[in-house]
């Protein structure tokens, strides 16, 4: 994990992100829980960071676009189709998997969607 | 439910006590809840601890989504504490922290929380109470809050993530992106690939991202739209999500947004041309030309430039992107580099086609004027046919602004009686905003008839039009070279436009077209649309050719060839204004000239106002150049309305439209410094876009005129402290404005804007006047108040010397577009004035222009004719001497023949002084300019003395403006360098001063002639002919040094270049005139010697053996001034004398003087 990366590098170096469920596939700014270009914010979990496209710059706006699963390491997007948030992120496959290990309110909703 | 819960909130709100404070701060220690304080947090709101939570959350973070959008997190809260309380659930949690996990590590006890990946890291600070300061805020509460800050977070997030997804989406529904693998590797793989798709395939966007993913860097897209540059570049740049940076730019006339870190570059055709010649092209790895089916001139002469181009630069690819219009002919055009081609199929829906869908009676209506009948019975046709619950809007194409006026007019009146429809015009002359309106949504049960000319055929995309009615017309300009007059004219269209504009019925769903033409019309029309090399003038196109080292212009390769007159007639027009030899090559000025993207003759204009021009007077050739270099300033109701034409009436020039668009300006510009402007507009029926436009452009031909050193740089201005103080604090506010405006801007575009069916003109013109004018802020910016003063001080032409070198500068450049009046005018109605070109007989003056509207102007006055003629001398025409004739910039054949943009001048000292050749009998009274006007100076010695000073003039200007040139390309010879260092160089201050004093005293020369118009019959007996022997002239009194040769047709011998003399035959007048002075003893004035002597040798011993002519020469001169480029002549009225000073110097002067 490169957290301890200094401010100007990041803007050079990115990681590849594609999601294995959907196909999404962009360049990320960032992996991991604190990202630097947003100070006050922390993750739970090491996930891929963008800067935030849709904002301009220095106003320390991101935007997450998935983790690897937790379980099988593959790289999934946050969508509900593809994966889930709790604590860590799951991939929908690996959540199927093991349904009996998660609470029943984070199944439930997987069995609806 | 509602009712009982308001009922125990007010009390309650009431009860709030200081001891309730001390509860709540031990809350947290306690497990159970008395009943009291579970109703009380019911009761309990983040809301009410707004105002010191915002100062927690803008102090503890630098930045982030929260602080960004502090209104909307609050609404957010509430809704989020409304749905908790819905739900009955408390608003501060108090889920137990600890996290018993399972054997994959998952918490067994299901927490909401555990769904958000986002904490937020805000200290908690214990001097938080709420809006009374009574309640206080605790560390649990807080960690409730940071709960809820979390979940807006995520919940932002999430927003984020779908509209990357959704755009995601819509790019991959592209019918292009099928072809995105077979794009990339032909563009890797070969030279020349063509990609073929119709309008909405996405090629525009998505090809030049495609490359810049596969690894090209620099990548150029041609438009021939500035317009498109802009839009697509902000475009590509979303999508890319680069829209903060300038990966993605954009390069057009007056701006660009290109940096060195851009990939991709939207550039117009014009402007990519221009980068052609070698030392100018950026490092292009691909260049792509968009939209190459449009057939503009420059877009099929970038072709050309392009494939002769990849011949020699390997590196280079070239990706031809067009409609799927005619691709055979751009694949059999690039057949010897092997095109590839690509075809996009496009995403059509079917159309039903319906030929003459109401029968139109085929004989013209009186005067030939449009009937919109029929296209209101489609309306009508629709509205019985197809319920108003179906969506689906009204596309039709009409042939130009005055039919499309027309139909608007009947289908409006239509409109408000059925109220079912919302009528919107389109067409280029409209501006931006009114052109958006096409894009607004109606409301729900109405349609949208939309009434255009071809511009929405290709370039502009309207979505939900189900029905498009045809008219089968096109309004479309053609030039005839051989004139040098444009014509408007109303042709047919092609079958490829007519399927084009079927097209757009089917874009969104099945469409119906109606054409009001006959399947026999359709099968007649011509398979494509004339392109625009056939139908314009080439001169600037040939000239910029043979800039960029094309030599032999004939030869070049275009796609369709011109027609050979029209480049004979080009390079002819070229030889006369002095941008290429008699033998075709590039002259000095011909290079000065195609650097300047005005016309030839502008351009011309600009490098002789540079040379004879002070260079604070040069503002005003600038904005007169530019000013004839845009479109028109007036709007469609400048002419019109009579409030318009009367407000107006002050800053219009009697001297005609180019002076009144100066004057115009200056006005405008003197409105700008007192901060108004949009209204003054208005008031005058003017479109201050366009006043925008030609400051920018004037601006920018003052640079390139800098760039080329044909202008010095000014010193840079100085400012006082307190003056920069000023105009910094100026600029942080428009810059503000501006922020303000995109950003307004930005949020508008995102809802597209409901119309109104009814008045919808009223309520924009109220909007127009209370929303923040970004233009305005624009030029605010690039000119402070000081630049502004500077502009109308160069701008205007207060003196007479000012406006007389003006105007002859504009004239110079436009000459031989000069026209004479009908004899018969006098007795003629206002709109029956007639006139005569050199080109083109029989010619009007524009009902809009100055002289259009008052041409008594050009007329003479009882008063100017003399009417005690000189013995012997008869004459139809009258001897006066205040014969005028107009200066013109073009010629435009719409109903009749016009003349267009013209100003008056006087007749023969502006011919004498610019016409390309003279011809004189032997005692100068009958003089032929160019083969086409006869003057005739009755009077002994008058007409010699005005050509010998209009040919000393003549020089002297010549000699000025080659200076000027060859300043501007030293030659490093050492020839020249050694003559340099010899000759200690007049300034040019000095001699533009001298000269425009000379040339003004010679403009108002008050000499009695008479003019007429040289028919062939007459030219057929005005020359003498080579049979004839001639002696040469020696010396030579016109020209020393020029050797006389005879003339092979009419006889006589070239004293000059440009005159010949003794070829004209005399009559009896001019015969007995020179008899008599040859006899009578003449005086010299100067020498006291009286002799007999013919005007010539009059004229020979003037230059060459009077005595006085010594003496003379040492009485010339003047005192030297400065040179400073802001010096004023100023006249000092203590003590009588002219002098030149800076503002500075004046005020030092009139210290000292007194
Ligand atoms: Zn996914
Ligand atoms: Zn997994």
């Amino acid at each position: 994990m490169d957290e301890s990366k200094p401010k100007d590098e990041c803007a050079q170096v990115t990681y590849n992100f594609k999601c294995s469920e959907c196909g999404m596939n962009e360049e990320t700014h960032y992996k991991g829980v604190s990202p630097p270009f947003s100070r006050k914010i922390q993750l739970k979990y090491p996930s891929y960071v963008m800067k935030d496209p849709f904002s301009p710059p220095g106003k320390g706006e991101i935007l997450i676009l998935g983790a690897d699963c937790a379980i099988c390491g593959k790289a999934v997007c946050i969508s509900k189709q593809c994966s889930i948030f709790y604590l860590k992120t799951y991939c929908l496959k690996c959540v199927q998997n093991s349904m009996d290990k998660f609470p029943a309110e984070v199944t439930n909703k997987v069995k609806k969607s | 439910m509602d009712d009982k819960s308001r009922n125990h909130q007010r009390p309650s709100k009431r009860q709030r006590s200081p001891s309730h404070e001390s509860k709540s701060g031990e809350r947290h220690k306690l497990r159970k809840r008395s009943p009291l304080k579970q109703q009380e947090e019911s009761e309990f709101s983040f809301l009410d601890y707004k105002r010191n939570l915002n100062k927690i959350i803008t102090y503890s973070s630098d930045s982030n989504t929260v602080v960004n959008s502090l209104d909307d997190f609050w609404v957010f809260v509430k809704k989020y504490e409304m749905t908790l309380k819905k739900a009955g659930k408390p608003i501060i949690d108090n889920e137990c922290d600890h996290n018993e996990l399972n054997d994959i590590g998952i918490p067994i006890n299901f927490s909401k929380h555990h769904c958000i990946n986002f904490m937020s890291k805000m200290k908690y600070m214990e001097s938080v109470y709420d809006e009374r300061e009574k309640k206080k805020l605790d560390k649990k509460m807080f960690d409730s809050f940071l709960n809820i800050v979390s979940i807006y977070l995520d919940f932002k997030n999430k927003e984020k993530f779908e509209k990357l997804k959704k755009l995601r989406k819509a790019q991959s529904e592209l019918p292009v992106t099928k072809y995105r693998d077979e794009i990339v590797a032909a563009v890797q793989n070969e030279k020349v690939v063509i990609v073929a798709g119709d309008t909405g395939c996405g090629k525009s966007t998505q090809v030049p991202q495609y490359l810049h993913v596969a690894g090209f860097q620099n990548i150029a897209c041609t438009q021939p739209r500035r317009i498109a540059c802009v839009s697509l570049s902000k475009r590509v740049a979303f999508e890319m999500l680069t829209q903060f940076e300038t990966k993605v730019g954009y390069q057009i006339r007056f701006e660009k947004s290109k940096t060195a870190d851009t990939k991709i570059c939207f550039i117009t055709e014009g402007l990519l041309l221009r980068q052609m010649s070698s030392e100018n092209l950026p490092n292009y790895d691909v260049i792509i030309l968009d939209e190459i089916h449009e057939r503009h001139l420059m877009g099929d002469f970038l072709l050309g430039i392009l494939k002769c181009l990849i011949h020699t630069r390997n590196d280079i690819k070239l990706v031809l992107m067009s409609a799927t219009i005619n691709i055979k002919l751009f694949e059999d055009y690039f057949s010897k580099e092997s095109a590839v081609v690509i075809q996009v199929p496009g995403r059509l829906f079917p159309i039903e086609l319906r030929y003459k869908p109401i029968l139109i009676e085929d004989k013209p209506t009186r005067d030939d004027r449009l009937d919109p009948q029929p296209y209101v019975q489609i309306m009508q046709l629709i509205d019985s046919k197809y319920p108003s619950a179906e969506r689906g809007d009204l596309l039709i194409f009409m042939s130009g602004v005055q039919e499309i006026t027309t139909i608007c007019d009947a289908a409006q009146q239509y409109a408000e009686k059925t109220k079912k429809w919302i009528i919107l015009p389109l067409h280029s002359g409209l501006s931006l905003t009114e052109q958006d309106k096409v894009f607004d949504y109606p409301p729900e049960g109405v349609r949208k008839c939309i009434v255009s000319t071809n511009i929405a055929e290709t370039s502009v995309t309207i979505d939900g039009i189900r029905f498009v009615v045809d008219s089968g017309k096109v309004k479309e300009m053609s030039y005839d070279s051989s004139t040098k007059m444009q014509r408007l004219k109303e042709f047919w269209i092609s079958k490829a436009s007519a399927d084009q504009r079927k097209g757009r019925a089917g874009r969104t769903g099945p469409g119906v077209c109606y054409r009001i033409y006959s399947e026999e019309q359709y099968s007649d029309m011509e398979a494509f649309s004339t392109p625009e090399v056939s139908r314009v003038p080439l001169a600037s196109l040939l000239l910029l050719m043979s800039s960029l080292g094309v030599n032999d212009v004939r030869r070049f390769p275009f796609i369709d060839t011109p027609p050979g007159e029209a480049i004979e007639d080009a390079l002819l027009e070229l030889k006369q204004h002095g941008a290429l030899t008699s033998n075709e090559k590039l002259t000095a000025l011909g290079k000065a000239l195609a650097s300047l993207p005005v016309d030839v003759s502008l351009a011309k204009a600009l490098v002789v106002a540079a040379a004879s021009l002070p260079a604070h007077k040069l503002d005003s050739a600038l904005a007169l150049a530019a000013a004839l270099g845009i479109r028109s300033i007036y709007t469609t109701r400048a002419h019109r309305d009579f409030e318009c034409e009367n407000s107006r009436k002050p800053d219009e020039s009697d001297h005609g439209d180019p002076v009144t668009l100066l004057s115009l300006y200056c006005a405008w510009l003197r409105e700008k410094s007192r901060g108004g402007g949009r209204a003054w507009c208005k008031r005058r029926g003017l479109e201050e876009q366009r006043l925008y436009e030609l400051t920018k452009l004037a601006a920018q031909l003052n640079t390139l005129l800098q760039d080329n050193n044909l202008k010095e740089a000014p010193e840079p201005e100085t400012m006082s402290s307190a003056e920069r103080a000023l105009r910094h604090g100026q600029m942080k506010q428009l810059k503000d404005m501006r922020r303000q405006y995109k950003q307004k801007a930005a949020e508008e575009s995102k809802r597209r804007k409901r119309l109104k069916v009814d008045s919808w003109e009223i309520i924009d013109d109220k909007d127009e006047d209370n929303t923040v004018d970004i233009r305005d802020i624009e030029f605010r910016m690039t000119n402070d108040a000081s630049r502004i003063r500077a502009l109308i001080n160069g701008s205007s032409t207060n003196s007479g010397r000012d406006l007389i070198m003006l105007k002859l500068v504009l004239c110079r450049a436009l000459y031989p577009q000069v026209a004479v009046a009908d004899e018969y005018n006098h007795c003629k109605s206002v709109s029956e004035q007639l006139f005569h070109t050199w080109s083109k007989p029989f010619v009007f003056l524009h009902p809009t222009s100055i002289f259009g509207k008052n041409p008594r102007l050009l007329q003479l006055t009882d008063a100017d004719v003399q009417t005690d003629e000189p013995f012997g001398y008869k004459s139809r025409q009258p001897l006066s001497s205040k014969h005028q004739i107009l200066c013109y910039l073009s010629l435009l054949e719409t109903t009749k023949p016009y003349i267009v943009n013209s100003m008056r001048m006087p007749a023969a000292q502006t011919l004498l002084l610019l016409a390309h050749s003279i011809d004189t009998n032997i005692g100068f009274t009958r003089l032929v300019c160019d083969s086409w006007l006869l003057l005739e100076f009755p009077y002994p010695e008058s007409g010699l003395n005005l050509l010998m000073k209009a040919v000393k003039l003549r020089q002297r200007w010549e000699d000025l403006i080659n200076r000027r040139l060859q300043d501007a390309n030293p030659n490093k010879s050492v020839e020249s360098e050694l003559k340099k260092s010899n000759q200690t160089k007049t300034s040019y201050e000095e001699l533009q001063y001298e000269l425009s004093c000379d040339i003004s005293s010679y403009i108002n020369s008050d000499i009695y002639y008479t003019i007429k118009r040289c028919l062939p019959g007459d030219l057929k007996v005005m020359y003498v002919g080579p049979d004839e022997v001639h002696p040469t002239i020696d010396p030579n009194p016109f020209e020393q040094g020029f050797e006389c040769r005879p003339h092979e047709k009419k006889g006589g011998v070239y004293v000059t270049d440009n005159i010949v003399f003794n070829c004209v035959v005399d009559t009896d007048w001019s015969y007995k005139s020179y008899e008599e002075t040859y006899s009578l003893p003449w005086t010299c004035p100067d020498c006291e010697l009286s002799v007999c002597l013919s005007p010539l040798e009059r004229l020979q011993h003037k230059e060459f053996t009077c005595s006085s002519r010594m003496e003379k020469k040492d009485v010339q001169k003047k005192p030297i001034r400065e040179n400073k480029p802001n010096t004023k002549e100023f006249e000092c009225e203590t003590c009588k004398v002219t002098l030149y000073l800076t503002p500075v110097e004046i005020l030092k002067h009139k210290k000292a003087c007194k």
